[in-house]
């Protein structure tokens, strides 16, 4: 019925679905986990506060990866962030600009937008042209996001979702014009631009956790706790590993092919 | 959105995904789960319409109104539909277009990236932290030892800056890498099971 060499796939996961349930119906019960607080989730009001004082919009992207890719989590990971800062901005009364690269990304933004400026208690502040069109190719997106910036000054500039090398010109732009930033992807590459260019960044896989936070319902919170469950085994499989291959053995390396 | 919109979104998304892993892991109906692949991006390539109608509305709306700098908002337009035409109409002028005046202006944008990476890396050395210190020095030594300056100043600095890269950083980036993996996995979960909604703004 598997096909060779994916049962251990299909054990891995079965065995995540487990864990993500059991965590999940554990938190629906009462178990609520304690999570640990994601310093660049906890800067968001600060920095829609001070595009408040300062009386300028927020600046949004969620980058060039398409919902089409393998990537797409880390896309909608981006969303969900999108919906949190467009609550945050109907609550301060703070204009959003959300710059899409696809076509799709605009009725998704601007019924994010939407939502989120209904939720903070001001629907009236949602306008169509929130959401712009810069063109399906990075440069043209770069460039929109770039003399965007420094042309309106936003007080705050944010990138959360799959962002490749034009997070190096848009950050560098507002380190320039002086934006508050705050970013995050799980794309290893960029991670060091991040943590050179941002006030605040998430690394890794913060932000799928703060994709799950923004709303602590019990189950997104059990959720987190199903993620390290699945982490606790991956390195005891790692340990297992090293400590068989190193005593010779060759039964992990056989494990992976079956 | 409404719930109901919600609901059948999340299901759109839960449905062909399983059929997508059905296939991946028992090795049936291949075909068809390659079909079902094909077809978001067949829909992403047809949302470019949407993309051009609210460029071209957005970019108009500035020019009627005469907004503050409008007129790049009608150069934005007019160079959008000049391309337009001339690759429907004459190819040859279009490619000349595309060569000379797109992949110039491309190029120079890309070339950014250069004055960014110093602008970046001074924003970085004003942060005084320990750990950002140990960053500045690590990269200092990689760079070093990437550039040929490094080796022709002293032969150690390619040692170290290859030991760095391959050991402590490709030990974290290791990792990083294995908790991206069990987040993308947490996610996909959550949402096969329908607890994550929070990207259709649920």
């Amino acid at each position: 019925m598997i096909a060779s060499g994916r049962i251990l796939e299909v054990v891995v996961l079965l065995a995540s679905l487990a864990a993500m349930l059991f965590s999940i119906l554990a938190a629906k019960r009462g178990k609520v986990p304690r999570i640990r607080k994601i310093a660049c989730l906890e800067a968001l009001p600060e920095l829609v506060g001070r595009a408040a004082e300062m009386g300028t919009a927020v600046h949004f992207a969620t980058g060039m990866v398409g919902l089409e890719t393998a990537e797409a989590p880390i896309v909608t990971a981006g969303y969900a962030i999108l919906g949190h800062v467009a609550e945050l901005c109907g609550k301060y009364k703070v204009p959003i600009r959300y710059t899409a690269v696809f076509g799709y990304n605009i009725p998704i933004g601007r019924d994010l937008i939407k939502t989120g400026y209904t939720s903070g208690g001001h629907p009236e502040l949602y306008r169509d042209d929130m959401v712009v069109y810069a063109g399906d190719h990075q440069q043209p997106y770069s460039a929109a996001i770039m003399g965007y910036i420094m042309r309106e000054k936003p007080a705050a500039n944010m990138m959360f979702g799959g962002i490749k090398y034009e997070t190096m010109n848009t950050l560098g732009a507002g380190a320039i014009a002086g934006c508050m930033q705050a970013a995050g992807t799980p794309r290893l590459y960029y991670q060091p631009f991040l943590v050179a260019a941002c006030d605040y960044a998430m690394i890794g896989d913060e932000l799928f956790a703060a994709a799950a936070l923004v709303r602590r319902k019990p189950e997104e919170l059990g959720g987190i706790l199903g993620q390290d469950i699945i982490k606790m085994i991956a390195l005891g499989l790692i340990v297992l590993a090293i400590a068989l291959i190193t005593a010779g053995s060759d039964l992990f390396l056989r494990l992976t092919r079956i | 959105m409404s719930e109901i919109m919600r609901k059948a979104v999340v299901l759109s998304f839960a449905i062909p995904a399983l059929f997508i892993v059905f296939s991946y892991y028992t090795g049936a109906v291949k075909s068809e789960a390659a079909r079902l692949i094909a077809w978001p991006v067949t829909l992403a390539n047809f949302s470019i319409i949407l993309g051009v109608a609210t460029f071209t509305r957005y970019h108009l709306e500035r020019v009627t109104k005469r907004t503050e700098q409008w007129p790049f908002n009608l150069i934005a337009v007019a160079s959008f539909m000049i391309t337009f035409v001339l690759a429907l109409v004459a190819k040859s002028t279009y490619d000349y277009v595309v060569s000379n005046v797109v992949i110039v202006l491309q190029i120079s944008l890309m070339s950014f990236i250069s004055f960014y990476n110093f602008t970046l890396f001074y924003r970085a050395t004003r942060v005084r932290t320990a750990e950002v210190g140990l960053l500045l020095v690590s990269a200092i030594l990689v760079m070093l030892w990437m550039a040929p300056v490094g080796e022709a100043v002293s032969p150690a600095f390619p040692t170290i800056g290859k030991w760095i890269n391959d050991i402590p950083s490709g030990g974290a980036m290791r990792g990083i890498l294995i908790g991206i993996a069990v987040g993308i996995i947490g996610l996909f979960v959550r949402s096969l099971i329908g607890y994550e909604r929070s990207y259709v703004g649920g």
